[in-house]
């Protein structure tokens, strides 16, 4: 299943790179940049801290494809 | 741009991995050509546990912070999905130990530690061609 990841969207409205969110977050920007692209789904934990640096909902970032 | 820090811990990482790929790769050559008793006893573990070491150090020597985001979930992942790959390889070299040296034409006593050392080198040098496609991406 793939998922559906809003994250570059969140992130360009927030005004932050790659790099910026990944120092938000505690991950590199190369992790940012894989989950972006739909490489890497990323643990609970780690959606949740992009979603409160980002002022999100994590369903915001993220959606499953509808059925 | 990442952090010097955080840069610093990656290649440290990354360059453990590289000197361990190639340590296993010229140790396959080695086998290949009949020549592993010529190492010193002491180059394996000297490769091994200096690697490991130069980590350690880096992890407690650089800030935290940095560490842990070159060592974040997503080079976690890949390092054990190159660790799952490396397991597959093992069950081949294993499974092939029966033909292999006929079907290439080596002696069973120059095939078996060359194909061992290979199987060993696949999770590292998958790691770093995926840290190379990741870094580029």
């Amino acid at each position: 299943m793939r998922l559906i990841v809003r994250l570059r969207a969140h992130r360009e409205a927030a005004g932050l790179t790659q790099a910026a969110l990944a120092d938000a977050v505690g991950v590199s920007r190369k992790t940012v940049n894989t989950i972006e692209n739909g490489v890497f789904v990323p643990s609970t934990e780690l959606a949740l801290r992009l979603a409160a640096a980002l002022g999100a909902r994590v369903e915001d970032l993220f959606a499953l494809p509808p059925d | 741009m990442p952090r010097p820090a955080e840069r610093a811990a990656e290649m440290i990482r990354l360059g453990a991995y590289a000197v361990l790929g190639a340590a296993f790769l010229l140790f396959a050559g080695l086998g290949a050509a009949g020549l592993l008793d010529r190492v010193p006893a002491w180059a394996s573990l000297a490769f091994g546990l200096g690697t490991a070491a130069l980590v350690f150090v880096a992890a407690f020597a650089l800030p935290r912070a940095a560490v842990e985001a070159a060592h974040d979930e997503g080079a976690t992942a890949l390092w054990l999905r190159a660790q799952a790959a490396g397991y597959w390889a093992a069950v081949g070299a294993f499974a092939s130990i029966g033909w292999g040296p006929e079907a290439i034409g080596m002696g069973y006593d120059r095939y078996v530690p060359m194909i061992g050392f290979l199987a060993a080198a696949v999770p590292f040098v998958l790691v770093l061609i995926a840290e190379a496609r990741r870094a580029r991406g």
